[in-house]
């Protein structure tokens, strides 16, 4: 652990890291994450079918897999170190702004490769138009981003607390609701062919949403975090 | 406007209703206090 | 004292003038009178929630637990008047658009407004010791009044035609705001007001009480 006039990214690093390792060794939240989504998908695509999804339904299915996947696995982070008792050992030498930058790193990092994964087949399973892919991809990224930021501050908040993973989501959810309205909206023009120009309010307020939530987060966590 | 009329006397039946609860919650309150002459 | 006298009085009188004046949105008739019950108990709602943000930001910073009190007790307050909002705007919306629900923008803030109110006390329930329970819901409470300036003003500008509802919601508003119209619904928000930060008074002092029971027994 970085002695504390290291500065504060390269104290996250280490926090990350860490989380990175053992994720790569044991790929237990990933595996959560991944499993949950492609069963998702592969459920909703075989009761749907391929005929005639409009862009306003591929754009809901897509993102309640995405969400609900978020909510089986972007908890663990805290909740490991909860239950291992490694979190004690961290409160007392880590900085709390290193610890949930270090954590937000590692759900959006999670996050990220879940999406790598499921959006491919999304469009395979359900024929939605690969030629959408590309417009699609910034309100990806911002979605990701989005799904993180705001979760990651409540994991924290319900790995201290019982019945933790039903909480987790009924906590995400109603913070959630502005984004993924936003981003559903926003797919929704972009599978539908309207490119992104069509998507500019939605895409600015999801910008918006990530910079107050991680703002927010930053300024809160460390109530959470320190006893 | 027959409908009106009931409906405002409902309201106001209710509102009577809601207002001398809480007065009398104010009075027990005021009493444990030591305020109510 | 005279100001609980003055807010029955003025209160029977908006009650009364909210059913004999013309209804306020002549399109929709006389379900519209709805309006001057709905819109301060939304109102409401939302300030509750703000004063529950306020007293938990003080708890963060000093550590009482008389602030954590106050919070849960804007936030119970402020539960009630949300679902008593929900449900007048539901039947308003049966009554004027024909469905009970239609996640108009409006609609869906009122929603998540109550999804929060839940998910707080959900969270209060499942955290045992004071302090804790006291920091890590003060810090929900505040993170989740976050979103809230996204519901107002950010989605209606998302969604803006998906329903006629919230056009005709601000033309309400606004056209038909009529010096008449205008005036007893701001009476009556005035009065709403009123009461629930009477009767959140009156929680206050409980809490005091007890308080005060509790060193005694010391």
């Amino acid at each position: 652990m970085p002695t504390s006039n290291a500065g504060l990214i390269s104290k996250a690093a280490a926090v990350y890291a860490k989380d990175f390792r053992l994720e790569l060794r044991s790929r237990y939240s990933l595996n959560a994450i991944l499993m949950f989504a492609v069963t998702t998908l592969a459920v909703v695509s075989f009761s749907l079918g391929q005929s005639g999804l409009s862009p306003k339904l591929l754009s809901a299915l897509f993102w309640i897999v995405l969400f609900f996947s978020a909510m089986s696995g972007l908890a663990h982070v805290f909740i490991r170190e909860e239950e291992t008792g490694t979190a004690l050992i961290l409160r007392l030498k880590a900085d709390p702004d290193a610890v949930y930058l270090g954590k937000l790193l590692i759900n959006f990092s999670l996050l990220s490769v879940m999406t790598v994964v499921i959006t491919p087949i999304f469009f395979i399973f359900t024929d939605a138009g690969g030629q959408y892919v590309l417009p699609f991809v910034p309100i990806l990224i911002l979605g990701v981003v989005g799904l993180c930021s705001a979760t990651t501050l409540v994991a924290a908040i319900i790995a201290r607390a019982s019945m933790k993973t039903a909480l987790f989501a009924a906590l995400s959810f109603p913070i959630l609701m502005p984004l993924l309205l936003a981003l559903v909206s926003a797919s929704e023009k972009a599978l539908g062919g309207q490119g992104l120009s069509a998507c500019w309010s939605e895409l600015q307020a999801l910008v918006a949403y990530a910079v107050v939530m991680i703002t927010g987060s930053l300024m809160l966590f460390k109530f959470v975090w320190q006893e | 406007m027959d409908g009106n009329y009931v409906a405002m006397t409902v309201t106001i039946v209710v509102w009577a209703g809601l207002f001398l609860f809480l007065l009398r919650l104010d009075r027990k309150v005021r009493k444990l206090e030591g305020r109510w002459r | 004292m005279i100001w609980k006298l003055l807010i029955f009085i003025l209160m029977t009188a908006v009650i009364v003038l909210s059913f004999t004046t013309p209804a306020p949105q002549q399109a929709i008739g006389e379900a519209s009178r709805i309006m001057y019950y709905h819109v301060p108990m939304a109102w409401i709602s939302v300030l509750a929630f703000a004063m529950s943000m306020v007293y938990s930001i003080q708890y963060l910073r000093g550590r009482q637990l008389s602030y954590d009190e106050r919070a849960l007790d804007a936030a119970r307050l402020g539960f009630v008047f949300c679902v008593l909002a929900a449900i007048s705007g539901s039947v308003f919306a049966r009554v004027a658009w024909g469905s009970f629900w239609n996640w108009d923008p409006r609609e869906t803030s009122i929603f998540v407004l109550l999804l929060i109110y839940g998910a707080y006390f959900a969270l209060r329930g499942a955290v045992e010791e004071e302090d804790r329970r006291a920091a890590l819901t003060a810090v929900y409470s505040i993170f989740a009044f976050l979103t809230v300036p996204f519901l107002v003003f950010v989605m209606p500008r998302i969604m803006p035609s998906l329903h006629p509802a919230d056009s005709v919601v601000d033309a309400t508003i606004s056209i038909t705001m009529g010096p008449t119209v205008g005036l007893i619904l701001l009476a009556s928000l005035v009065l709403f007001t009123s009461l629930f930060l009477w009767v959140f008074y009156i929680a206050v002092r409980i809490r005091r009480l007890q308080r005060s029971d509790l060193k005694k027994e010391d």
